[in-house]
């Protein structure tokens, strides 16, 4: 118990961080709160505010926050087997399957998983929106994003929600190639769609490498 | 596309995702080839948001303050910096850098 709490209140560092990029990205109050009320998977909303702030469509926003959510699919798929919900409680699981709900559960698969998946989803949900409610309102008071330095404080997001994924050399050389994809396709293809293909080069490089 | 429409499409289809996971078989993402494209496709669309996110504007490549906001944020994270302190920061050298006419 004591643990979600903790972990929803790191948590909600994200959540203000979110709530500041969602509005300087464009998008207003309401809507910067409905990404954490309703999509509440913080890696897919900032991917969607990325897009969009990058002059993206609303397509490749779309899809790009889908395919970053994916593995929230996943998690899904193993709290299913953990949880053994039914009816309405399956979909409300689904809400608040995210990385810190699953992982706590799983680690704490032996003792009472469901307790920790649940605590630690509806800790992370409360703090996340109240956070990213304060970072909306704080920036829409504060003024200018550029002066704030908020478009480096976007790209500082991405680079940390990516860190700990660089498990490998191989996995840093992919994350260096598919940037290097966005960038050579940037120039000839409409804004977002570099993005796009940066995902789809990882995957066919990923399916290649069967070994 | 509205941004209305955008938010709610977005919202449902990842929402879909969590969801379906509790009604479909296991054995869907336990098969090797699946379970590699789950763990990356992230790096790569993070990837490419970050080349983009740095580099460009809307129209043009560009090479400015995010630079150094973003070394200072690999700095960070080299050091196990949290989240917050690393975006705080970055953003912070990247303003300071700004006001003082270093880099624009």
């Amino acid at each position: 118990m004591t643990d979600a709490i903790g972990i929803g209140v790191g948590v909600a560092s994200y959540g203000v961080s979110f709530g500041a990029l969602g509005v300087s990205s464009g998008l207003d109050i309401f809507q910067t709160m409905s990404l954490s009320l309703l999509m509440f998977t913080g890696a897919s909303q900032f991917a969607l505010v990325g897009v969009i702030s990058a002059g993206g469509s609303s397509v490749a926003a779309i899809v790009t926050a889908f395919f970053v959510g994916i593995r929230n699919f996943a998690y899904a798929v193993s709290m299913n087997d953990l949880l053994q919900v039914k009816g309405l409680k399956k979909i409300i699981a689904g809400h608040l399957t995210i990385d810190e709900s699953t992982a706590m559960g799983l680690s704490h698969k032996e003792t009472d998983g469901a307790f920790a998946f649940w605590t630690t989803g509806i800790s992370v949900f409360v703090f996340w929106n109240l956070a990213t409610l304060l970072g909306a309102v704080a920036i829409n008071v504060a003024g200018d994003p550029k002066a704030l330095g908020l478009d480096a404080a976007v790209v500082a997001g991405f680079l940390a929600l990516l860190w700990p994924q660089l498990k490998n050399w191989k996995l840093r050389y992919l994350a260096l190639a598919s940037s290097g994809i966005a960038l050579l396709t940037f120039s000839f293809t409409p804004a977002g769609t570099p993005i796009l293909l940066a995902g789809v080069f990882a995957a066919v490089i990923a399916i290649r490498m069967r070994e | 596309m509205s941004m209305w429409t955008t938010v709610l499409i977005a919202s449902l289809s990842t929402f879909a995702l969590k969801v379906l996971g509790y009604f479909l078989p296991e054995s869907l993402v336990t098969n090797q080839t699946s379970k590699r494209i789950i763990a990356v496709l992230p790096i790569g669309l993070l990837s490419g948001l970050i080349a983009v996110q740095l580099f460009t504007t809307k129209t043009t490549f560009a090479f400015d303050g995010r630079i150094v906001g973003a070394i200072s944020a690999i700095a960070l994270l080299l050091f196990r910096a949290p989240f917050i302190i690393v975006i705080s920061l970055s953003a912070l050298i990247t303003a300071l850098g700004r006001y003082f006419d270093f880099w624009l």
